[in-house]
Order: C-alpha cells, then structure tokens, then sequence
C-alpha cells in the first residue's frame, strides 16, 4: 500500500513539474517578446538621439565632420557614429546596440542659413513694446542710408526713423521719446509712422537666441572674444542677463538682447540688434555705442537710456546686405531622415 | 469482513485519486493551450507591430511633396523611400499602402472575425500572408498639436491601433462552449522624421 501511494504521489509530482516548467517556459517567452520589442525601441532611440547630439556638437566644432566616433555610451547602450560629406549635406550614420539589438540611423542634414528680412526703418517698435519703450537721451536714431562705417550716403536710400505698426501708436511713441533724442529719416522731423509689418520678429529673435554663434551670459565672457563677429565673418550673438561692456568692442552680425546691457566705452556694432523680452540698453560714463544696420524692439518693454554718452544708430543697408550675404548660422536642418 | 472493508476503502480513495489526476491533467491541458495562445498572441501582434513601424516611420523619406496620399481608419497610401542608403533599391520612391481585408478572406481559420492586413508596394507587390489573429485595425492621424486632421499635408502622427484574436476560439474550461475572450490589444503613435 505504502509502495503504490508514492508511486501515485511521485507521478503526480512529475505531472505538475513538467505542468508548471511549460507554463514557466511560456511565461519567459511572453516576456522575452515584450523585453524585445523594448530593446528594439530602445536602440533606435539611442541611434536617434546620437545623431542629435553630434548633430549639436557639429554646430559648434566643423572640424568634427569627416570623422567616427565609436562607442559612445548612451541609456545603456552605445552607438557608433560617422559624420561624412559637405555642409550642403553631411550625411550622419549613427548604429546603437542595446542588449544585443542594433539598429542604425542614416540622416542627411545641410546648414540652414538664417534669413535676414529687410527692415522697415533704422527701428522698429512691435506694437505690443510700444508703451512700454522709453528713448531718452543723447541718441540719434537715423532713417537715412549710412555706409558701413557710419557714413551718410545721401544715395535717397532712405527710411523712416523709427516705425510702428500701427498709426494709433505713434503718438504713444512720440509720448515715450525724452531728453535730447533725435529721429530724423523720411517724413519729416521726428520720423516716426507706421509701416505694415509681416515678421514675427519675437519668433526670430528666439531663432536666434536659441542657435548662436556667441554666448554673452557674464561680463567675463567677453573675455573669450576679440570681437563679435566681423565685416568679413559676422556672427550671431545672444546677449543673456545683466551685462556690462566695459572695453572697447566691435561686432558684426545678429545680436539679440536679454537683459541690461551698458555700455561703458566704445561700443560699435554692425548688422541688427533686436532688444528681446524685457531688454534695456544704457550708455553710461563716457561710453559711445554705434549701431550700423537696424534695430528691433520685440518683447516685453525696451529701454534705450542714455545717461552720460551717445548712442547713434544709422539705418545701413550696406551693412544689412553685409550680413545677409555672409552670415552663416551654424544649425543643421534635416533633410532626410531614415531609421 | 475487515479485509472486504480494507478493500472497499482503498478502491474508493484510489478512484479519488484517479479522479484527481484525470481532471488534473484536463486543467493542465486547458491551462497549456491558453498559455500557448496567449504566447502566440503576443508574439504576433508584436511581428504586426514590427511591420508597421518600420515602414510608417519611412513616410515621406526621401519624398519632397505631400507623402500621404490616403489616410482613412482601415487604409493609408503613403509614398517613401524604403530602402536604407547603401542598398539595392535605394534612390527609388515607392508607393506604399497597407488596407485590412474582410474577415471572410480568412477561411483557414476557426475564428470567424480574423482578417488579413496587406502590404502592397509600387501596386503590384501585394503581401497578405497570415491573418495572424488580427481581428480589427485603426489608423489615427494627428497634427503637430496631437489633434486629429483630415488635411493630409497637416499630418505629423500616425497612430495605429490593433486587435488580435486567437486562430481559433478556446474552450471554456468550466462550460466546454467556444471562448473567444482571450484577445490582446497594441498601440503604435509613429512620428515619421520626413513630413
């Protein structure tokens, strides 16, 4: 009797072993389909993703292209990555491997020149910062077509001094201008209208904050730049926080200010300057700022306030057109995409 | 008489036994196949999802006008490159469109509701295959705000959603009648890089 019972309970034993081991190897299986799916997701995020990364440091050092960065360590994974081919089109293979999946991306991108628009006057107020944009002191801001250097030309190239969008704005404007500030250009004396305008230059202004050339975040980045750009090689600048420019300096290109910006000493720029967000610019001291091109006020409020110095700001079309054909951003736009 | 009892006893308590192993192994054989099922079900909507990822994520590549040429629940047309640089075919734009079949095309199989999704490229490769359990298919299509569109150069998602069944239905263990509630459903919000 005790033999046969634990013949049964072996057999029994036996049935549910070999009972649960199938379900057991069911169960792995089910969760290796899952795990697997994941990996596959997960070692084309990490393809995708370096082809970013290297795309951004590529902004910042050319000298990276035509190169292969192997082993880059990424989510627990790496990816090998080839950068090859002009900047008209550099095509970026980048191959991950997660947990043994592997997966490879393969974009092309070109360098996507920013767009320079041609401005309505030496200034442009967006009717949003109009009351909230105060011009005071010894600053001249002139419609009438400079050369580079500051030159008046006298060619009838001209514009208006400062324009507006809306004709209910100027004389909110003109409320606003104080001290002895001079706007002379076409129409008359102060030359102050409204031009129909189809920019969103806020939106452009954060194009260009977002993808710069130039970093200003502290006075003491300034020490890492000789200058700002140049007539031969100008150069988007983002001017972010309260800075001071304490030493001479020249710029060329783009730059877009956020923050307070004073100017100590001699300060001359050529191309546009777009104040952006909540933006005041002072000349204090003794300083002297030059603006060649045009001037945009986009954002919140805006401030040019000139305490104890100049601020002359020429309409250039030599230097717009100097920019425009010369400027060249450093972002990549995507031209193809295969993952 | 005591060993007439001992043996009615023992027949009795081995009949159990037996009874126990018998139904046992009948829940053991149930519980197998709902398993195998389930297993298969996972790794065919899995191969679905496959399939369809890695040709609506090339939508558009390599293809400079409107990629989308039909986008409806059941059927979208697309037009893409699908071979990688590098590869036979490559520099070629296809034509692509995936449409779900009628559940009667799928006769080789007990589950009356499983239909056939095909892949037909450049209109003449047409690809059927296994129905592969699935029962129902959705195709969304969603702007760059995530909102559904009609317009199709407003595309910028494409969401596909499907239900697989089972070949065949399984039995109830309790009530022996045709179950067909083990099913699995899958998501897919595909954002292809090319439009």
């Amino acid at each position: 009797m005790g033999k046969s019972l634990l013949i049964i309970a072996l057999g029994v034993s036996v049935i549910i072993s070999f009972f649960t081991l199938k379900l057991n190897s069911n169960s792995k299986e089910n969760l290796s389909t899952t795990v697997n799916m994941f990996e596959q997701t997960q070692a084309r995020l990490i393809a995708n993703s370096g082809v970013e990364v290297f795309l951004e440091r590529l902004k910042a050092d050319k000298t990276m292209n035509g190169n292969t960065y192997l082993n880059n360590s990424l989510f627990g994974g790496d990816y090998d990555l080839t950068m090859a081919g002009p900047d008209s089109l550099v095509r970026v293979t980048s191959t991950a491997t997660f947990m043994e999946v592997t997966h490879t991306t393969i974009v092309e991108a070109q360098t996507d020149r920013l767009p320079v628009f041609p401005l309505p006057a030496a200034m442009y107020i967006a009717s949003e910062t109009v009351s909230k944009a105060k011009i005071n002191g010894n600053i001249t801001i002139s419609g009438y077509d400079h050369d580079i250097n500051g030159n008046i030309l006298n060619n009838g190239n001209d514009l208006l001094g400062i324009a507006v969008d809306n004709p209910a704005d100027v004389p909110t404007l003109l409320s606003n201008i104080g001290g002895s500030a001079t706007v002379e250009g076409t129409g008359g004396n102060p030359s102050v209208n409204a031009v129909p305008n189809a920019i969103d230059w806020e939106a452009y202004a954060e194009d260009v904050a977002n993808n710069p050339d130039i970093i200003i975040n502290s006075a003491a980045d300034f020490l890492n730049y000789t200058n700002l750009g140049t007539t031969l090689e100008p150069k988007t600048t983002f001017i972010n926080g309260n800075i001071q420019i304490s030493n001479d300096l020249t710029g060329c290109g783009i730059m877009v200010v956020n923050g307070n910006l004073k100017i100590n000493d001699l300060f001359t720029y050529r191309g546009i300057i777009i104040a952006y967000k909540d933006s005041e610019i002072r000349t204090e001291l003794n300083g002297a700022a030059n603006l060649y091109g045009g001037m945009i006020v986009a954002g919140l409020s805006a401030e040019l306030w000139i305490s104890n110095g100049t601020f002359d700001l020429f309409y250039s079309q030599e230097a717009l057109e100097t920019v425009a054909q010369l400027l060249k951003t450093r972002r990549f736009n995507i031209v193809s995409w295969y993952e | 008489m005591n060993i007439l009892l001992d043996l009615m006893g023992s027949s009795l308590i081995a009949g159990i036994i037996f009874l126990l192993i018998f139904k046992l192994n009948l829940y053991s054989s149930t519980a197998n196949y709902y398993s195998d099922n389930e297993l298969r079900l996972q790794q065919n909507v899995k191969t679905l999802a496959e399939v369809i990822n890695y040709d609506l994520r090339k939508i558009g590549y390599k293809y400079d006008s409107t990629a989308i040429v039909t986008a409806q629940p059941t059927r979208i047309q697309f037009y893409a490159d699908l071979e990688a640089p590098g590869t036979s075919g490559h520099g070629v734009t296809d034509f692509v469109e995936y449409y779900l079949g009628d559940s009667t095309e799928a006769t080789g199989t007990v589950n009356q509701r499983d239909k056939v999704l095909y892949r037909i490229v450049n209109h003449t490769d047409t690809i059927g295959g296994p129905t592969l359990g699935l029962v129902d298919l959705k195709f969304s299509y969603l702007d760059a705000h995530g909102l559904t569109t009609a317009f199709l150069d407003s595309i910028k998602y494409v969401k596909a959603e499907f239900w697989v069944e089972p070949y065949e239905y399984v039995s109830d263990y309790n009530t022996g009648q045709p179950d067909s509630t083990q099913f699995t459903y899958w998501e897919l919000t595909i954002n292809p890089r090319n439009i």
